[in-house]
C-alpha cells in the first residue's frame, strides 16, 4: 500500500478498525480495478465510489457513516474536481469548494460540529486547533437552528501559502438587529448568554459577519494552522 | 442500517454513595438536557453524596454545553449534592478559556480519581455549602 492508499487507508481507520478498514479497501480496489501499491491521485474517485456499499453495512451509526463518505468525497473531489461523485442528497454534499452540511435539526448541529473536527483533523490541524474549529462550527450552526430554523454550514480547505480552513454559516432566517452591540460583549440574551459569536470571533483568526434584518446572515470564519 | 432515533440517555453510575456521570457520546443539545433532568431525579433521592462529571471523552464543548453543564453543577450543589466536573481535555480546555467560557463556581479535577478524591476531602454534610466562592475552589488548570 503507498502513500495515496495510506490517506485513504487514515480515513476509514477513524470509524472502523484496521482489519475492517483494510479488507473494505482491498476489496474495493479489487472492483475499481486499481492497485494499492501504485495508486495514483485520479484513481481516488473510483475507488472512494467502490468504497461506499462495504461502508453502508459496516458502518451502522448513521452520523459517522455521513462522516466518512463526506470525508472520503471530499478527499475523492480534490483530487478530481472533474468527475462527478455518488450523490449524497439528503446529508452532507460534498462540492469542490468543500463539504456543504444542511441544518435543518438539532441532530445537524452534532453533525456539522463532528465533520468541522474530522474535517480539520484530516487536513493535520493540531488538536487545540481542530477542537477550536469544531466548537465554532457548533456555534454558528446552533445559531443557525435556534434563531432561523434552517440554513447551511460549507467548510473547505484553504489553499495557498498559509493553510487553513474556512467555515461559512449561512441562513436566511430573520438577520441580527445589532450585530455590534452582540459582539461588544455587552448584550446578554434571553436564552443563552451572548457568548456564541463572540467566542467564536475569539477562536479564529478571521471573522466576517454579514447580516440583514429580514433577509438573513452569513458568518465566514477563517483559521490557520498555528 | 440502524437508525437511532429514540434521544441517546447518559447512565448514572452509583458507586458507594456517589453518582458518576461519564460523558461517552456526542452531545446533543437534547442529550445535554435529558441529563439534567436525570441528575435531579437522581439528586432528588437524596442518598447521593457527591456527584462526578467525566468529561474526557467529549471533545467539544460549545458555549451551550459548557452552560448545561455548569447549571446542572450548580443545581446538584444547590440540592446538597457537591459536584466535581473532571477530564476536561486540555484542548477543550484552551478553547473555553480562549471563548471566555471558563466554569465560574464549578469544582473541576484532573481525572476521576482526583475528583472522587476531591468530593472526600469536602465537608461532610450539615454545614452550610458555599456558593459564592467563584474561582477559589478549582483544583488546577482548566
Ligand atoms: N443566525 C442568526 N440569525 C438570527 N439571529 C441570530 C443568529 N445568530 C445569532 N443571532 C442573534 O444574536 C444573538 C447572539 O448570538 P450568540 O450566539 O452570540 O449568543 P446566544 O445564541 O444568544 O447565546 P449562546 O450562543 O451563548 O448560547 C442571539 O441571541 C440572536 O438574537
Ligand atoms: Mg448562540
Amino acid at each position: 500500500m503507498n502513500e495515496v492508499a495510506g490517506e485513504i487507508l487514515a480515513i476509514l481507520r477513524r470509524y472502523l478498525s484496521e482489519p475492517t478498514s483494510r479488507s473494505l479497501l482491498t476489496s474495493a480496489a479489487r472492483r475499481a480495478n486499481v492497485r494499492l501499491e501504485v495508486l495514483v491521485r485520479s484513481e481516488i474517485p473510483q475507488l472512494v465510489q467502490q468504497l461506499g456499499p462495504g461502508l453502508n453495512i459496516f458502518l451502522q451509526e448513521p452520523e459517522k457513516l455521513q462522516n466518512c463518505k463526506s470525508l472520503l468525497a471530499l478527499v475523492a473531489v480534490e483530487n478530481a474536481p472533474s468527475i462527478p461523485m455518488e450523490s449524497q442528497p439528503q446529508q452532507a454534499e460534498s462540492r469542490p469548494d468543500g463539504i456543504s452540511v444542511p441544518i435543518r435539526a438539532e441532530h445537524d448541529v452534532v453533525r456539522a460540529r463532528t465533520l468541522g473536527k474530522d474535517m480539520a483533523k484530516q487536513l493535520g490541524f493540531s488538536e487545540v486547533v481542530q477542537t477550536k474549529v469544531a466548537t465554532a462550527v457548533s456555534e454558528l450552526a446552533r445559531n443557525i437552528f435556534q434563531y432561523a430554523g434552517t440554513g447551511e454550514i460549507r467548510i473547505r480547505r484553504i489553499e495557498g501559502k498559509k493553510r487553513g480552513i474556512e467555515v461559512v454559516a449561512r441562513d436566511q432566517g430573520p438577520g441580527i438587529s445589532d450585530p455590534a452591540l452582540i459582539l461588544s460583549g455587552a448584550y446578554r440574551s434571553k436564552w443563552g448568554m451572548g457568548a456564541g459569536l463572540r467566542g467564536t470571533k475569539r477562536l479564529v483568526d478571521e471573522f466576517e459577519l454579514d447580516t440583514h434584518p429580514g433577509l438573513g446572515t452569513t458568518v465566514r470564519i477563517r483559521k490557520y494552522a498555528e | 442500517m440502524v437508525m437511532m432515533m429514540e434521544t441517546q440517555r447518559i447512565p448514572i453510575v452509583r458507586l458507594s454513595g456517589k453518582l458518576i456521570v461519564s460523558i461517552q457520546t456526542a452531545l446533543s443539545d437534547t442529550v445535554v438536557d435529558r441529563l439534567q433532568q436525570d441528575v435531579a431525579a437522581a439528586c432528588e433521592k437524596g442518598d447521593a453524596r457527591g456527584l462526578v462529571v467525566d468529561v474526557s471523552g467529549v471533545d467539544v464543548l460549545d458555549s451551550y454545553i459548557t452552560r448545561s453543564l455548569r447549571d446542572l453543577a450548580v443545581m446538584a450543589r444547590l440540592m446538597g449534592v457537591e459536584t466535581v466536573v473532571c477530564g476536561l481535555r486540555p484542548a477543550v480546555a484552551m478553547t473555553l478559556v480562549e471563548m471566555g467560557m471558563e466554569l465560574p463556581g464549578v469544582r473541576t479535577a484532573l481525572n476521576l480519581d482526583r475528583a472522587l478524591a476531591l468530593l472526600d476531602s469536602l465537608q461532610p454534610e450539615g454545614l452550610p455549602h458555599d456558593l459564592a466562592g467563584e474561582g477559589d475552589e478549582w483544583e488546577g488548570e482548566a
